[in-house]
């Protein structure tokens, strides 16, 4: 399957903290965490819960870089 | 340096013509204190007029300009002298850089050698460090501009009034300095006006934007707010956006609206009531697009729709993909490699994914 | 070429003897001169920097009379003094004519029009977004204007410069409205008239050579004024 984002790493869920609207999913992507936010519809519809197996895509122009 | 609290300033019914036409007519404008409002609109749109109007350098017609919620004119001295401003090509005096940043404090009788050290500290800022007894007139561009900045700057005026200040500048120097406004102007939390006809220079530089287009304010708010979803089809074609999109809300459960759009539902994170008319636009930068007949898997993003690749457009280092689906039309920023990838050229069908968060709202 | 060789001899040792009707002559040229020049600047500059930096009604009007009035010939001008301040004249009763003060307006009303118009072109060769510059950092309308004089001071040295070269040199209206009183109103180039008129080449050539170095000497400053004038960068 091909799709224009860069970034797709695969990652395990380690944290699910619940909003009003949205939620807040903590995804351990080899050892770096990434946060998510998407809607609590969207936590019901993909099932997921901590220690479920998940992907991440990231769009490369979302991707902020910094140096020290 | 003890800079003085920013000003709030409030423009109101504001109008003037020249020669029986008219070039500004602004109902409402709103500078808040201690931010930087980048007025956007295209050459003739009247954005000088209003900043010369708001710098008390000409008088309106009708209307009126408050500063902290006071009407002020052009015989208020102590309103003038809190304002400074630059513009688009700058005009320094004949003599030495020293003098001509110096000017402004002469004028306010500052003591020689107060003047001296605040010129010295200025002209570092700007990074024009010991150019003090150069000639004003020898300077390149850029050099003048950094030159016209720091004697508005130095006269920690509460009211920062610059008119197209890069518009004058080769590529290379206009980012530079963009990137050095930005900075100063964060720095130092003066209520800046910031006219310009570069949107990426808006970006850039300001907090919030207004959009002018015939002698009127024709769009304002937060840059996100203005930028993220044109509130007019003019509006989305001078920022090259694609125009919103209408749509009614059939639904709303757990915060997440859902839209009809002329047959295509898109789902929405919103505080609005079904049966609403509603716009939506999509940031380019949020739409991640799918072959046509790649099977996409469950994912977290409520909005995927099928939809025809109508127009690719090179945007700096990025493609600008724009896809249709009946009414719907919406762009994605997408890489090079990307486009390669996937094989997209005008009429490929594709799949695009988008987050419910992506999708920007507001009532009609 | 004997006349020139005797004449020159003559002149150099007037002047360098420092024989007193010489340089008597020499001097009331330059206090007529200066003084109308000095009072063309009064009036010319205000009339310039209107006519250069403001828009108003007839202002075209008075661009074109004041570059007519660049060109306003002398004797037309002695005439029409000489008439107002003769004894039977609206001014007659001032007693001016054959006098210092009739040489110095007569000269004032042909130096004003040249000041005016060459501090005009000075004046609005300063652009107008400068003196905008100006005043959004600060400067009340006085200032503007003081600052805008002295951005255009190399061309209003050019317009002090023309004016006192022009006077200095005029024979015409002085003859009509000095008379050319010995010791009183006479200048250099009356002076040289009379001379000549009387075969004293030796008089008229030692003034015709001070008259010549002032001219120069106002020219080499125009023309350095020329050259160094700066010019504003994009």
């Amino acid at each position: 399957m091909k799709l224009s984002a860069r970034n797709v790493w695969k990652g395990k869920v380690v944290e699910i903290e619940l909003g009003s609207v949205n939620a807040v999913v903590k995804v351990d992507v080899g050892g770096i965490i990434v946060s998510s936010m998407i809607t609590l519809d969207a936590v019901k519809d993909l099932g997921i819960s901590v220690g479920s197996a998940v992907y991440t895509v990231v769009k490369s122009s979302s991707v902020i870089l910094g140096v020290d | 340096m003890s800079a003085p609290k920013p000003a709030d300033i409030v423009v109101e019914g504001v109008r003037k013509s020249y020669r029986g036409k008219t070039v500004v007519d602004v109902d409402r404008l709103e500078l808040k204190a201690g931010r930087t409002l980048g007025l956007l609109g295209p050459s003739g749109s009247g954005k000088s007029t209003l900043l010369s109007m708001i710098g008390l350098l000409e008088r309106p017609d009708a209307g009126t300009v408050s500063v902290d919620g006071r009407e002020v004119n052009a015989t208020d001295r102590q309103t003038r002298m809190s304002m400074a401003a630059a513009f688009q090509r700058p005009y320094l005096f004949k003599g030495t850089v020293g003098d001509n940043v110096a000017y402004g404090l002469r004028l306010r009788r500052v003591p020689a050698s107060d003047t001296r050290d605040r010129v010295e500290a200025v002209l570092t800022r700007v990074g024009l460090q010991g150019w003090q007894d150069r000639s004003a007139l020898t300077l390149s561009g850029g050099e003048a501009q950094r030159v016209a900045l720091a004697r508005a700057l130095v006269l920690e005026p509460r009211i920062l009034l610059l008119d197209e200040p890069l518009a004058s500048l080769d590529p290379v120097m206009k980012w530079r300095l963009a990137r050095d406004f930005a900075r100063i102007l964060r720095e130092e939390g003066k209520t800046t006006l910031y006219v310009t006809h570069d949107q990426d220079e808006v970006l850039a530089i300001a907090d919030d934007v207004a959009i002018m287009r015939q002698g009127r304010v024709v769009a304002s708010g937060t840059g996100d707010q203005v930028f993220g979803l044109p509130a007019d089809d003019w509006i989305a074609g001078f920022l090259g956006m694609e125009p919103s999109i209408r749509g009614r809300v059939l639904d709303v459960k757990d915060g997440v609206a859902r839209v009809d759009c002329g047959g295509v539902t898109l789902y929405a994170v919103a505080p609005v009531a079904p049966g609403a008319e509603v716009l939506l636009g999509v940031r380019p930068e949020d739409v991640v697009l799918f072959e046509a007949d790649a099977i996409v898997p469950l994912t977290s993003a409520r909005n995927k729709i099928q939809a025809v690749v109508v127009q690719i457009d090179p945007s700096g280092s990025t493609y600008r993909v724009v896809i249709e689906r009946g009414p719907v039309r919406i762009a994605a920023k997408i890489s090079r490699s990307a486009l390669v990838d996937l094989r997209l050229s005008e009429g490929t069908p594709v799949q695009a994914l988008f987050k419910a968060t992506a999708v920007r709202v507001a009532s009609t | 070429m004997g006349i020139f060789i005797d004449a020159f001899r003559g002149g150099l040792a007037m002047l360098v003897s420092g024989a007193a009707d010489v340089w008597t002559i020499v001097l009331v040229s330059v206090q007529v001169s200066g003084a109308a020049v000095l009072l063309a600047l009064v009036l010319g500059i205000p009339i310039g920097f209107m006519l250069g930096t403001k828009r108003f009604v007839g202002r075209r009007m008075m661009l074109v009379i004041a570059n007519t009035g660049m060109g306003l010939p002398p004797v037309v001008v002695g005439l029409v003094v000489a008439m107002l301040l003769s004894r039977r004249g609206p001014l007659g009763s001032l007693e001016l004519l054959y006098s210092r003060p009739a040489m110095v307006i007569a000269q004032l009303v042909i130096a004003v029009p040249m000041v005016a118009a060459v501090s005009a072109a000075a004046v609005s060769a300063v652009p107008r977004e400068l003196r905008l510059q100006a005043r959004s950092l600060g400067a009340s309308p006085l200032q503007v204007a003081i600052m805008t004089l002295r951005e255009a001071r190399m061309g209003l040295l050019a317009s002090v410069a023309a004016g006192f070269g022009s006077i200095i040199s005029e024979v015409g209206a002085v003859t009509m409205v000095g008379g050319n009183l010995a010791g009183k109103t006479r200048v250099m180039t009356t002076a040289i008239v009379q001379y000549t008129r009387m075969g004293d080449y030796g008089a008229a050539l030692a003034l015709a050579v001070v008259l010549m170095a002032m001219v120069l000497a106002v020219n080499i400053l125009l023309t350095r004024v020329q050259q160094s004038a700066e010019r504003y960068e994009q």
